[in-house]
Order: C-alpha cells, then sequence, then structure tokens
C-alpha cells in the first residue's frame, strides 16, 4: 500500500485537482448550466497564486486564500453580466472568457511572463493539503445536491420556467452555483501552480476546457459522484492504456465523448444507477410463479428498503 | 491603407464561407457544429494527403475540399446528430449533447491531422500560380479576386435560393417550425442532411482557400477559427446571411487594424470581445431588428 503510493504520488495529487476542476464544471451544470469560467478562474488562480508567492508578498496559504477571494469575487461579477444569458451563449461566452484569459497571459509581461509562462514557483504544498482541500469541495457540492437546495437546482436543471412559478429564485441560485464554480476552479489552479512550479498561458485554455468536460460527460453530470468518477478515470487511464501514445489518446478521447453524448447521456454514473435501481425492481418482482411466502418477502425488502 | 482595406476584405470572404454553414446548420437544425472547424482543417489537410506532391489546378483542389468537407458533416449528421435529435424531446438537452459530441469529433479530427503531419504546418499541392495585377497602385492577385467572388457570390447566392427556391422555402420552414414543416409533407430528415453536406462543402472550400491564399496551415488552428465564426455569427444574428456578412467585414476589419497598429498579439482578442459585448449587451445580434431564426433576406 505505501509502495503504491509512494509510486503513484504525482497521479493523486493530479486526481485531486482533476476533481476540484470537474466539481467546478458540474456544479453548475447540475442546474443545466454549461459554463466553462471554472476552467478561466484556474488559469487566473494559477497566474495570481504564483505572483503572490514568487514576489514574496504572503505566505503560499495566504496567497491561496487571497486567490480564491478574487475568483470567487470575479465569478460574481461574472454572474451579473450572465443574468438572461443562457444555453450554448452561455457556454460559448464563458468559453471566451477562457480565451481571452489566455491572450491576457500572453501579453501580460514580467507579470504572466509571456509565452514563456512563470516558472520557480516555490512547492509549498503537500499532498494532504491537496487532499484536505478536495474534500473540502467534494464536501461542499455534496452537501448542497442533498435537500431543499439540491431539489432547487434539479427543478431549475428540468424546467427554469417552473422551476420559477414554484418560488425558486433563479437568480439566486445561478449566481451561487456560478460563484461556487469559480472557487472551485481558483482552488484547483492554487493547488495546481504551488504543486506543479509553473505555469504557462495555454495550461487553461480550450484543451483543458475539453478534457475537463470529457471528464464530467463520461462520468455523470447529474451528481459530484460523477465529476469525481470521471475525473478519476480520465487522469488514471491514460497511465493504463499506456500503449494509446499521444494524438491516440486524443482520438480515443473524442471518441468516448460521441458515444457518452449521443448513447449515455447521463454518464457512468448514471448507467450505474439505472442498473442498480432495475436489478432492485427485478429482485422485487422474481420472475415464475408467486407464492403468498414471495410476497411477503417482496414487502420486507420493500419497507427495510424505506 | 487600401493595401490593408483589400486584405481585411479577402479574409472577410473566407471568414464569410466559413461561417454560412455554422449559421446556417444553427438557425435551421440548432446544430452548433463545433467540429466546424476541424471539418475546414481536415478537408484541407484530406486534398494534401490525396494530391500527394502531384501538382493539381486549383479548380480540382477546391472542389475535393468541397466534397471532403461535406461528407466529413453529413457523416456526423447521420452519425451523431440525427440520432440525438431522435433520443430527446428537450431542446435545450438536444442543444446541448450535439454540441458535447462535436466537440469530441473535433478533437478525434484535429488529432489524426496533427499526427499525420506531426504538428507542423501543411499545403495544399496545387500547380495555380498566382499573378498580382497593378490597379490603380492597388496591388492585387486573381487568387483574392476569386475568394472574395467565391464568398460574396455564395452569400448571395444561398440568400436569393432560401428566399426564392421551393426546397429554400422549407428550409425556413423546417427552422420556424420543424413539427408543422413535417406535417406540411417536408422532409425533415432529407433536407437536415442536405443543410449539413452544404454547410461541411462550404468549410473545405474556406479550408482550401485559406491554405492555398496563405502557403500552409497549422493542425490546430480550427479552434481559433470556430471562436470567429462564433463571433461572427451571433454578431451578425443566429440564421442570417446578410448579418453574417457584416459581421465578417467587421471582424477582419478590426483583426487587420489591430495587426496594423499594435505590436502584441491581440488580435485573436477582438473576437472574443465582439461574443462578449454582444451576448451580453445586444443577445439577438447587432445587425438584425429581431430575433430571427432564419434570413428574411
Amino acid at each position: 500500500m505505501i509502495d503504491w503510493y509512494a509510486s503513484n504520488t504525482t497521479l493523486i495529487q493530479n486526481c485531486m485537482i482533476a476533481i476540484l476542476l470537474a466539481l467546478s464544471v458540474q456544479v453548475v451544470m447540475r442546474i443545466g448550466v454549461l459554463s466553462l469560467a471554472g476552467i478561466g478562474f484556474y488559469g487566473l488562480s494559477e497566474y495570481l497564486t504564483a505572483n503572490l508567492v514568487i514576489r514574496d508578498v504572503v505566505p503560499a496559504e495566504v496567497a491561496i486564500l487571497a486567490s480564491l477571494v478574487v475568483c470567487g469575487i470575479g465569478a460574481f461579477v461574472l454572474s451579473l453580466f450572465l443574468g438572461r444569458v443562457r444555453g450554448l451563449y452561455l457556454a460559448m461566452v464563458t468559453l471566451a472568457f477562457v480565451l481571452i484569459l489566455n491572450v491576457v497571459a500572453i501579453n501580460g509581461g514580467k507579470w504572466t511572463g509571456g509565452a514563456n509562462g512563470l516558472f520557480g514557483v516555490p512547492f509549498a504544498v503537500t499532498t494532504a493539503h491537496i487532499v484536505v482541500v478536495c474534500l473540502i469541495g467534494i464536501l461542499v457540492v455534496w452537501a448542497t445536491e442533498r435537500g431543499a437546495i439540491g431539489r432547487a437546482c434539479e427543478a431549475l436543471r428540468t424546467d427554469e420556467l417552473l422551476a420559477t412559478s414554484m418560488g425558486i429564485e433563479v437568480r439566486k441560485y445561478h449566481r451561487a452555483n456560478l460563484v461556487l464554480s469559480g472557487l472551485l476552479g481558483g482552488a484547483a489552479g492554487g493547488l495546481n501552480v504551488l504543486n506543479l512550479g509553473a505555469v504557462g498561458p495555454f495550461d487553461a485554455g480550450f484543451g483543458l476546457a475539453v478534457t475537463t468536460l470529457t471528464m464530467v460527460i463520461v462520468g455523470g453530470r447529474r451528481s459530484w459522484l460523477g465529476a469525481v468518477i470521471g475525473a478519476v478515470l480520465i487522469t488514471w487511464l491514460p497511465t493504463v492504456l499506456s500503449f494509446l501514445e499521444g494524438e491516440m489518446r486524443n482520438i480515443a478521447s473524442g471518441a468516448l465523448v460521441i458515444v457518452m453524448a449521443t448513447l449515455v447521456p447521463d454518464g457512468l454514473l448514471g448507467l450505474l444507477t439505472s442498473q442498480i435501481r432495475r436489478l432492485r425492481a427485478a429482485v422485487r418482482r422474481p420472475s415464475g410463479r408467486s407464492t403468498t411466502k414471495e410476497v411477503d418477502d417482496d414487502t420486507q425488502l420493500v419497507s427495510a428498503d424505506r | 491603407m487600401e493595401q490593408q482595406l483589400l486584405n481585411a476584405l479577402v479574409l472577410a470572404s473566407i471568414y464569410v464561407l466559413f461561417s454560412l454553414g455554422m449559421t446556417l446548420a444553427w438557425g435551421v437544425l440548432g446544430i452548433l457544429n463545433l467540429a466546424h472547424g476541424a471539418i475546414l482543417v481536415g478537408s484541407a489537410y484530406s486534398v494534401y494527403l490525396i494530391g500527394d506532391d502531384r501538382q493539381m489546378p486549383l479548380g480540382v483542389v477546391l472542389a475535393l475540399g468541397l466534397l471532403v468537407g461535406g461528407g466529413c458533416s453529413l457523416l456526423l449528421e447521420i452519425g451523431v446528430f440525427r440520432i440525438i435529435r431522435n433520443s430527446t424531446g428537450d431542446e435545450e438537452e438536444k442543444e446541448l449533447r450535439v454540441a458535447i459530441a462535436s466537440l469530441g469529433a473535433s478533437s478525434i479530427l484535429v488529432a489524426i491531422v496533427a499526427k499525420g503531419t506531426a504538428n507542423a504546418p501543411f499545403a495544399v499541392p496545387t500547380s495555380f500560380t498566382t499573378h498580382v495585377y497593378d490597379v490603380f497602385g492597388l496591388r492585387i492577385s486573381d487568387l483574392q479576386i476569386l475568394i472574395i467572388v467565391a464568398g460574396m457570390g455564395i452569400s448571395l447566392g444561398l440568400s436569393r435560393w432560401l428566399k426564392l427556391s421551393r426546397t429554400g422555402r422549407a428550409i425556413r420552414a423546417v427552422a420556424a417550425d420543424p413539427e408543422t414543416a413535417s406535417l406540411m409533407g417536408i422532409n425533415e430528415r432529407r433536407l437536415a442532411a442536405g443543410t449539413m453536406f452544404a454547410a461541411g462543402a462550404m468549410a473545405g472550400l474556406a479550408g482550401v482557400f485559406l491554405v492555398v491564399y496563405l502557403g500552409g496551415a497549422d493542425p490546430q488552428s480550427g479552434a481559433s477559427l470556430l471562436t470567429t465564426a462564433f463571433a461572427i455569427i451571433v454578431a451578425g444574428g443566429v440564421g442570417s446571411i446578410g448579418g453574417t456578412v457584416l459581421g465578417a467585414l467587421t471582424l477582419a476589419l478590426v483583426e487587420t487594424l489591430i495587426l496594423t497598429y499594435t505590436s502584441g498579439s491581440w488580435a485573436p482578442a477582438a473576437a472574443f470581445v465582439l461574443i462578449i459585448l454582444v451576448i451580453v449587451i445586444r443577445p439577438q445580434g447587432l445587425f438584425s431588428s429581431s430575433r430571427t431564426k432564419v434570413d428574411r433576406a
């Protein structure tokens, strides 16, 4: 176990950061919004944290917290602008936001290091830090997926108009989820730059957006668990399938996205839950002749379920 | 200055060819094909492969690009988009899944080209050599004239055809209300396939023009073209052909000016800023009075 841990530390760290990033996309998708702004805040936080730490302004922990505050405020401001924007328009506006940050990063002079990016950032985080932040992220998303808040999100995803008529404040939920997305992306970015020690202008660009989206689509967009499954799978799979080299990997993941979007829209998690449900139903209604004994068992099973 | 305006006009014509297909697919069928940029690069690359150092005449090269582009797009429509359209009734869900699936298709196409070229720029082999004419001090090549004529001619022809022909009317009917259109005996499936083929064909044509004009293309250039086209489409109003032409002219002009007068690489930002400005401030597009799905020409 310890051997396995030691030889896979980097992979574990990358997985945890990928989970945070995937959550930042999933958390808006649960209200039916495709926003890639989380990727932009990931990049923003990378550069911000790197600058604060390299220039010795504040210690690493404070730098990450400061970046988080900036990302939170930034996401809030963005959400004000996005007011009534929905659907593909919102997706493309947020993509434009990500790509603008790329252009700014290239032209940012000494603050961004231009095309070379910034390097020599002190390695200030340990695996334990990353795990803790990742767990906090999961906890927050999990907690807001349950109870009244979770049901409101579910209603918004299914039908915004209907949700409004039921008294759900659409704006409030939109803002809250976009801000949460920004915070999750920001946390992932801050951790990543302190973990890798370098950041380049295209790190948080079109490619990362596609990869993150792939994670959420493959894992399942309805729940935090889907994002976690997808992030772990997409980060881990290439090391298992090492025969897929370079571009072959992109071809495989592209094909996977097409298959999922076409045939399995709710991702692996959706597939799993529907299978479990079907299995349970099969147990409840055993085929063939049914005796009173079996019916008794059946009712017992149902009540035990509840 | 005049020379810059001419360059902007040529760039705008290529943008128009590329954006027309995207705006048509989105306006008529609700398909935002994010693989459109990859289709452009992919068809230019296929022509490069088919050409195999044989110097083919420009007409053949253009026809090949057109066919490959249309074929790719048609394949996506039949193999992916149609299945998604049939599997759900929810419009938003449909659009979202189509966009995501096309993103996957885009990565596949780009990866194939990147693998084939080892991520280096490639050219289209053609026996065509440009002649430069001097018109009142303005240097203009026959290729530039051809691109402008093709871009503006096709958009004019398309808008006339949509307005006047029987099929054009059917397409506009599908855009307005697919269900009623199918009740009126319009075969939506065939129309969708035709629209997607035409869209891809125009992207293929734009791809070959672009590569011949610039002398080479980068395998990754599809993504930036995609955002450029998106900016043009939303600025012009989705489905509007006239708006697309105006949007392309505006953006090409702004980009050319930025390239001429600034030293940094800020030109790509023009498209992104345009997207945000238009969608946040004037979501119906800059040039349309109301939100139209179909061009009123």
